[in-house]
Parts: structure tokens; sequence; C-alpha cells
């Protein structure tokens, strides 16, 4: 028998039974379907202590390595802290870096105390409670800002206010950091597969970053999409990281060119993807960018071989209306 | 004796056919229309609880939730239950499971084809 502190309660969990069963007899009211470790209802976070294997048995490398577990697969065999998922932090951030990048794209930079993984998502709220979603693009341990980058919209709410309006030394509220968009280091040999079109880059920088941090072994291979040429926003910093890392390549590729431009591909991204990798099994991927795009990226790397377990997905949704908080 | 799902290597060995299965799906024709809008990750879970339930696993899937989970699915009809079936005894043949349990697996699934096919 085990002790679990959840939220302000204490349950104990008897042998032979799970979490789950000793959560929902104490009162507590936990989704759940299956209680057999396959519909992920009774998904939950570890706070403290040590999980049993079984509890993460079937989660992704990203879920198991934010504390993620089944609580119906819980026998817990020491003193255990959780709690619901997902938990999210809310902190005061303050602009210290505004830059205009190509593309439209506007380069925040914000001190805070967030905890997050690089490639993970933030909420950024202004003080009537405007909101959007952004990804980060820092990686913790190598600078100590957040970085998003945010495509200016012509008539986008916060997109124009964060353009014409905030200012240096002003402050934001920031709620995440959320996703399971990021690098885990479990297998490091592991050949890694990423793309993205827009912003959709700016997840993927952080963790392209993040793995060659942590002495990623396998090839690194970043695909970046843009309309044009000029709207390849990151070129400069993706190209020194290619010729300064012997295992990370950078492709970038446009739709439209009249002329072909030197060292990019012309065309779309997913095809040209598919003819540099027509088989992706053993390979772990990352997509970020529209919906449609992200999806369509999915499902051709899955057939094409790799596991789903492996396959990492952040999609924009654009907002088209503004939501008050 | 152990159960059917025991013998066939429990919650690791539907790990395992979670990925072929959908794959052989997606990959089909007669049926890969039906997944085009799904959320692949969300699907993929919903493939899990399903082969835990044909695996003879445990589950709480019921009737209703087979009836409710298909019946926005227009012209879905036995052909399309039949591909199904095909790709799942196709997946149990790749993982090298034998033709007696392959076919105790089939006819759990064929337990509930009223239900998918609301009938």
């Amino acid at each position: 028998m085990a002790t679990v502190q959840f939220e302000d309660s204490m349950v104990s969990v008897a042998s032979g039974s799970n979490l789950l069963e000793a959560l929902l007899h104490a009162g507590h009211d936990i989704p759940n379907a299956c209680r057999a470790g396959a519909c992920q209802s009774c998904m939950m976070q570890v706070l403290d202590g040590e999980l049993p294997a079984a509890a993460q048995q079937g989660l992704k490398a990203t879920q198991k390595a934010q504390g993620y577990f089944l609580a119906c697969c819980c026998e817990p065999q020491t003193h255990l802290k959780v709690q619901r998922n997902p938990a999210s932090q809310s902190v005061c951030a303050v602009v210290v870096d505004k830059q205009l990048l190509p593309g439209r794209v506007l380069r925040l930079r914000l001190s805070s105390e967030l905890d997050y993984r690089s490639g993970q998502f933030v909420n950024l709220v202004r003080e009537d409670g405007l909101s959007r979603a952004y990804s980060l693009a820092s990686v913790p341990e190598l600078e100590p800002e957040l970085e998003v980058q945010i495509r200016i919209h012509d008539d986008g709410q916060f997109s124009q206010w964060a353009l014409n309006d905030l200012a240096v030394g002003d402050s934001l509220k920031v709620q995440g950091a959320f996703g399971d968009c990021f690098y885990t280091s479990e297998n490091m040999q592991q050949p890694l597969l990423l793309a993205g079109t827009g912003t959709g880059l700016s997840p993927l920088y952080g963790i392209v970053r993040d793995a060659l941090r942590l002495g990623h072994d396998g090839p690194i291979h970043l695909f970046a999409g843009a309309r044009v040429a000029d709207d390849l926003y990151l070129d400069k910093e993706l190209k020194s990281l290619a010729s300064a890392y012997r295992n990370f390549t950078y492709t970038p590729v446009v739709l439209e060119a009249e002329i072909q431009p030197d060292g990019i591909e012309v065309g779309d991204i997913n095809q040209i993807m598919k003819a540099h990798y027509p088989d992706t099994k053993g390979m772990r991927a990352y997509f970020c960018g529209s919906p449609e795009r992200v999806q369509k990226l999915r499902k051709q790397t899955f057939l094409a071989g790799a596991s789903m377990q492996d396959i990492h997905c952040d999609q924009f949704t654009p907002s088209s209306q503004a939501v008050a908080a | 004796m152990s159960s059917l799902y025991e013998q066939l290597g429990g919650e690791a060995a539907v790990d395992a056919a979670v990925d072929i299965f959908y794959r052989k799906v997606l990959a089909d024709d007669r049926i890969s229309h039906y997944f085009d809008t799904v959320d692949m990750d969300e699907q993929a879970v919903k493939q899990k609880a399903f082969l835990t339930m044909v695996f003879g696993g445990p589950h709480n899937y019921t009737g209703k939730d087979m009836r409710e989970g298909h019946k926005h699915l227009k012209g879905l009809n036995d052909t399309h239950f039949d591909a199904v079936l095909e790709n799942l005894a196709a997946t149990l043949t790749e993982l090298g499971v034998g033709t007696d349990k392959i076919e105790q697996i089939a006819a759990i699934g064929n337990s509930v084809r009223d239900d998918v096919l609301n009938r």
C-alpha cells in the first residue's frame, strides 16, 4: 500500500488496486473510460516520486518526459504527488527586445521565470485579456529569455498591437507551457526529420538547437518552407547552424521562384521531403505549421514507415475572432 | 488456461499491432476516406482500444459506443467492415499470430458488425 497526494487530499492505494480506483473511491471526479490503459482518458502528471513503469506503457516519449502517466495503470510502490493534466503556469514577462525579421515576422524576447521545453507553446495574454498562442523558439539552457516569432497579419488584432504598440519594457502575462512537440534524448542515434512552413519554423528552430546542444548523434534534416525566398526568415541562422554541425542539414523550399535560386528547392514541401525520404521507418519527425499542411506531412510520414509514437506535431490554428478572457 | 489477450502478449502486443494495423487501414482505398478528417493521434488511441477489445483484453466498449461512434459515417456497409477485418487479419499474420487465434479474434471483431453498421 502506498499513499498519493492529489491536489489537497491524500489517498491510499491498496496493493492489487490502482490510483484511478482509489481516487474515484475517495469521491474525486476523474475522467476515465476503458480502465485498461487504452483510452488515455485518465492521464495525469506526476510532480514528485517514482512511477511504476506500467503507468507509462504506450505513451509517447515526450509525454513520459513531462511525467504524464495513466492513473488506471498506476499501482504506486512509494509515495507520489500527482495532479490533473494539464496544469499550467501563469507568469509575468517583460519585453526585452523587439525586432522585425524578413517575411513580416516579429521576434519578441521576453524575460520570465517560465519552466518549459524548447518547441512547446505559450499563450501571450494582453492586459485586457486578448490572448494568442505562440511557440517558443528559445532554448532555456542556451538563452535566458523566451523567444516567440509572430507572423504579422494585416488584420491581426494581436500581431498589429505587438508590432505597433507593444514596447520594450512593457509586460505581458504568459501561460504555459503546453504541447508535446519537443526533443527528448532517449535515442540519440535516431535520424530526425523536421518540416515547417511560415512561422512553423520557430518551434523547429528551438527543437533543432536543443537536440544539437544535447549532443544528438544521428542525422537531423530540417525542411523550411515559404512562399518566396524573401520569406525564409531564419535562413541566415539555419545556414550558420548547418555549417557548424556536420549532422545537421537545412533545406529551404519555396513555392514560387521565377529563376531557380541557389541552394533552394522549388515546389511543394511535402513532395520534396518525400523525394528525399521515401522510407521513414525508424525516423523521428517534428512538423509545425498550418493544420492542413501538418496533417498531410504526418500521414505521409506514417505511411512511409515511421511509428505514430515518433511523429510530433504542432498545428497552428489562426484566430478568427478576438477572445476576451 | 490464460486468456487470449494474455496469450497474445497483452498490452505490449497491442502496441506492436497499432502502427501496422492503422497503416494498413489508411493505405486501403476502400476505407481510407473515412479517416481523412480525423485527428491521427486521437485515432491511434481509438485503434488501440479497438485492438484491445478484439484481442479479448479489458475494455469498456459497448454496443452503444460502437453505434454512436460510427453512425455519422455515410454509406458504411459490409464491404467496409470486411475490409477492416481483412486488415486486422493481415496485421496479425505479419506479427506471427497463429491461424486459430486469428479466427478467434475475427469472431470477436465480427460480433460488433451490426452495431458498427447501425442495424
